[in-house]
This record gives structure tokens, sequence and C-alpha cells, in this order.
């Protein structure tokens, strides 16, 4: 069985249908993107997956689980222990220093934080930003930032990474170290990593590609 | 743990310092209003009393036949009682005259020693001398050492009809705490007002107390009356009919209830006064919400649940409470501090009863208020971060991060 099951899933704002019944299948350890204009669907399938909110109808589970049968405590236990988020815009909290950003989603987990700095610190060397760690947000570069971002949402090691458009705010040179970057700490980490962009050269860094138009997945 | 996060990141900038500190102002101001007048109704009640039984003892006891002679039954009586602290005095109406002016007083014959032992009252008298009420002295305009004349009403023993008249010293004022008392009474020695009365060695009253222990009235004067109470009663049985047997508020009863139940229902009425401060509570956590929206979608994002950021609000909510409570507590004491020692605060004893109030609050009063402001504040924040949680995390970050 697929680690990322998607049935006949609808999303509708208001009136709007996001997602028109999407049906895919995401495996344990593979590497995906999801292109698609703006307003076709993938972030809000991207976010369904991360169990940032509910779908009008249809099933999505993962790793077994029916996201949409565990309630709010569940649901906000799953986006801590399995789910990595990285967004565009790298929102680190300007009021902590980089660090404290890291250890975010352990403080939040209530997980061991000596374990979690650890492994953040592994990271930030490992990414090159081991001087970044003292200072705050506002001090650092835009792809320092995004590099933050992302040790932050690999400080748990999610079996999830998910990704939307992380490398729109960063320049064809950083976007491109963005995503070699990404790509080798899911294999590191063994994680499902699905990138949502519509950036074409991002995309062309994936061998599995799924297209989608109007709330579907028009090409696989 | 993380509780401590989200607090730090709550009040990370200046402008929502400021709020939240004038919030808990606000909040501390509402209640120590709250906590000031059932202080003062509490207060009034307690130097009332106080003042009260300053001139009787606990309770007083006279014939229905007018005057007796208490070391033939009534001591003993009292001494059965296990009653060690008593006072016979003679108590009776007359005049008081000087430079034309006269004005009704109440007269009471007492024996010094035993009479401090009673009411605390320390007066020293002499044959011939007269300590005057505070009011009275100053009605009068008479200080220490002026000569002043009683007019009795007994009647004088050469003119049939008339009432006898006798000269006296001023040695004293007294300062009973009640205006009326203050205004009223006249002490004498008791052999000298036996003797000019012409009653032998019998007197017309008893004050005693029901216990030797003087702080046992002062530490708590409304739960010591109920022992009165239970004295009264045994006290019912033993001497018979021929007694009255009353305790020092009997004249004040009214008046105590009336103040009672005027602490009720200003303390149900105030509640409004709490309830407008927590509007400003609720504006403070509208405005955080907003200001913290981002932070606060991102938290879920990473795991966090609404129940765990409510716990955060309602973490918050503690210590705005603590902190509006314990400044409450500050207020109350300055306020106490401004009715006691400032002028502008003094009470017209006439219409008051007493010249000056002073705010008296147990513990049971601090946690009613408390209980409840915790209540009102809770509640309504709970409500308001119910209505404000039902965006969901993906319509709260589109917004956010769009």
């Amino acid at each position: 069985m697929s680690f990322v099951v998607v049935k006949d899933v609808k999303k509708t704002f208001a009136k709007a249908h996001a997602l028109n019944g999407v049906t895919v299948e995401f495996e344990a350890g593979e590497q995906y993107v999801i292109k698609g204009a703006s307003g076709s669907g993938k972030s809000t399938l991207l976010y369904l997956i991360g169990g940032l909110d509910r779908a009008s109808s249809g099933e999505i589970s993962v790793g077994g689980k029916n996201l949409f049968k565990l309630g709010d405590e569940s649901l906000a236990l799953y986006r801590n222990n399995f789910v990595g988020f990285i967004f565009q815009f790298h929102f680190l909290l300007p009021s902590m220093n980089c660090l404290d950003n890291i250890l975010l989603p352990a403080k939040i987990g209530g997980k061991d934080i000596a374990e979690a700095k650890s492994l953040g610190l592994k990271l930030a060397e490992h990414l090159g930003v081991t001087h970044c760690l003292a200072k705050f947000p506002y001090e650092l570069s835009g792809g320092e930032q995004q590099r933050i971002n992302i040790i932050r949402a690999l400080s748990l090691r999610p079996k999830l990474l998910l990704c939307d458009e992380p490398t729109g705010n960063l320049d064809s040179e950083n976007s491109k170290i963005v995503t070699k970057l990404l790509k080798s700490l899911a294999v590191e980490f063994n994680a499902t990593l699905i990138v949502v962009t519509h950036d074409e050269s991002v995309a062309e860094h994936f061998h599995q590609k799924l297209v989608m138009s109007d709330g579907c997945i028009v090409s696989k | 743990m993380f509780e401590s996060t989200l607090l730090k990141l709550f009040l990370s900038d200046k402008g929502t310092r400021r709020f939240a500190i004038g919030v808990i102002f606000g909040f501390a101001f509402s209640i120590a209003v709250i906590l000031g007048n059932i202080g003062i109704m509490d207060g009034f009640e307690s130097s009332l009393r106080i003042g009260l039984k300053k001139s009787n003892g606990d309770l007083t006891i006279h014939s229905r036949y007018g005057f007796f002679d208490f070391e033939s039954y009534l001591k003993h009586e009292l001494e059965i009682a296990n009653i060690n602290t008593f006072s016979s005095i003679v108590q009776t109406e007359g005049f008081i005259i000087k430079n034309e002016i006269s004005k009704g007083v109440m007269i009471k014959g007492i024996e010094e020693e035993s009479f401090k032992k009673v009411t605390g009252l320390d007066l020293k008298l002499r044959n011939s001398d007269v300590i005057l009420g505070s009011e009275l002295a100053k009605f009068l305009k008479v200080g220490v050492g002026d000569p002043i004349v009683l007019a009795f009403a007994n009647g004088n023993s050469q003119v049939s009809g008339l009432p006898s008249l006798k000269r006296y010293h001023v040695s004293g004022v007294v300062e009973h705490g009640i205006y009326q008392r203050d205004l009223r009474t006249l002490y004498i020695q008791r052999k000298v007002l036996q003797s000019d009365l012409g009653v032998d060695n019998r007197v017309n009253l008893i004050s005693l107390n029901i216990s030797d222990d003087e702080d046992e009235f002062l530490s708590d004067p409304v739960d010591y009356s109920l022992k009165i109470d239970k004295v009264i009663d045994g006290f019912k049985g033993s001497i018979g009919r021929s007694y009255v047997v009353k305790p020092y508020w009997r004249e004040f009863s009214t008046l105590i209830t009336a103040v009672k139940e005027e602490k009720f229902f200003i303390s149900i009425i105030l509640q409004i006064i709490v309830i407008i401060s927590i509007f400003n509570v609720l504006a403070f956590v509208v405005f955080l919400n907003e200001k913290r929206s981002r932070e606060l979608f991102l938290f879920k994002a990473l795991g966090m649940s609404q129940k765990k950021i409510r716990q955060g609000w309602m973490y918050l909510m503690s210590i705005i409470w603590v902190a509006s409570c314990a400044l409450a507590l500050l207020f109350v004491q300055g306020f106490n501090w401004g009715l006691v020692n400032l002028p502008y605060f003094k009470l017209p004893g006439d219409v008051y009863t007493l010249g000056n109030l002073s705010i008296n609050l147990d513990l049971f009063d601090y946690s009613i208020v408390f209980l409840i402001s915790y209540f009102w504040l809770f509640l309504i924040s709970w409500i308001a971060l119910v209505v404000m949680s039902k965006k969901s995390v993906l319509t709260g970050l589109r917004k956010e991060f769009a």
C-alpha cells in the first residue's frame, strides 16, 4: 500500500471548487513535484495531505491513518510528528533567534529539545548556516532564511516533507541550491518529498511529476 | 513549557505590553472598587460594633422593676455562669447645663476599675468630676476644668416637683466612635450618683463581657456576636423574667441589618463594573489575536492543537487575573489609607452614626470577589477564543501568507 493515498477528494471554499475529486498515491521515500497554474488546487491538495484542513469529501490516508477521522488533537500531533512544512515565505518568528525558531516544532510537541538541537546544529553545519543560529531572521539573506526554514521543517525527522513554492522568493542560483538540498535531505531522512511549484526549472529536477488544472490531476 | 514561549511571543512588542498593562490596571481598579465597597460595608458594621461595645460591654442587664441590689442575687448568678468581667452601673437621664445651654444626656454612674475591664475605657474620676462624650463637649464648648451643672429629674428634696441641680467639673473628654454616644453620654462616679439620687448601694444596670479575652471580639466582631446570643439565651433561663438582657448592638440592630442587605445588593450591581472592564480584556484578546495571527497559524501548521493555543491564552489570562488581583489589593490598601487619614473622607457623624470609615475585608470577601472576576474573565475570553478559532488553518495560512 502506498504511503499517501488520496481518494476522490473534493474541497469547496464557499461556492468555489478548489479540488474536484482528486485521486492519487505517493510512495514512501519517493520525491514528487506537483505543477500547475495559480488556482489549479495544488497548494490545497498539499495542505489537505499535511492535515491543515479537512476535505469536503473523499479520503486521505497517510501511513495507514485516515486523516479525516482524526480529531483536532490527533491531527495536530500528526502535523508535528509526521510532517515537515516548507512555505514560500519562510516565516521565521522575528522575536526569536534562528536556533529558537528551529526548535519551535520540538517545543510545540513537547519533544526532547537537546536531541532536536543536536540535529539542528548538524543540519546547520551541513547547510553552511552555523554562523546564523544566534542571529535574528532579519539579519539573514533570503537564501539563509530559507535554509533555516528547511532545518526547522526537518528538525523532528518528518516522514513527509511538504513544500509549497519553496523557491518562490529566491533567485535562480539559490533556487537551484535549495531544490538540490531538499532532494538530498529527503533521501538522507528517508522522507517522502512533495513539492508544489509553478516554476519549470524546479520541476525539471524531479522524475515524478503531477500536473494539476482546475482542481484535477490532468497528467502523471 | 510552551506556554512561556507563547507568552514571550504575545508580549514581544512594546505596544502590546502597554495594552496589557492598561488592561491590568483597568481590571484591578474595577476589582478594587468592589472590594472597597464591600470593605466599607464590613468596616461600617465592624466599627459600629466596636464603638457600641465600648460603652456597654458585650451585653447589659437591667431590672424591670428599677433599682436592685446587685450583690444579693445577680452577682451570684453571673459567677455561676462563669462571667468574671462585669460592672454595676447607675444609669439615669438628666440635663447638662452650661452658659444657659442645656442638653438631655444619659448619665452613667460607674466604678472606674470594673468599667474599664468591661469596656476598655480608662476613665479617671474624682468626687464632683464628670467626663463628657467628645461631641457633647464640642456642643457645649467646654474643656477640662470647666464647671457644668446637671439637672436630675428625681425631684428636689426641699421643693417637691422641681429637678435637683448639682455642680460638677469636667475632668476629661471621651470618644466612643459612635456619634450619638459621644453627643449624649456623661460619666460620673457611681457612689456620687447613688448619693445624689438617694438610692443607697443599689444599681439599675449591669454591663458585662462573656469572655475576658478582648482579642476574641476584635478578631471577628460578627462571629463573636453569635456567642453573645448563645449566652443571652442561657441567661433567659437562669435569671428569670424580672431582668432584661440586651446585647450591645440592640439599639442599632436595624441599621446593621440594613448595611448587610445593602452590601449584598451593591455587590451584585457592581459586577457590572467588572463586566465592563472585561470588555477591555476582550479587546486585548481580539487585538492580540489579529496582531499575532500569522504566528498562531504557523504554530498550528507546526503541530499545535487548538486546545493548546486556548491553554496558552488562558495562561495569559491567568497572569492578567493574578496581576490584577495583586494590584487591586494595593489599590484597596491605598483607598483604606485615604479613608482613615484624609479629612476629605470624614463622614458627617450625625448622618452616618460613625465619624470615620475604614475598609474591613476578610478572606471570604477576597475569595468571592476574586473568584467572580475569574469566572467572568474566563467565560468571556473563552467565548471570544471559540468564535475566533472557527477559521481553518488553511484559510488562515492562505490569508496570512498571501
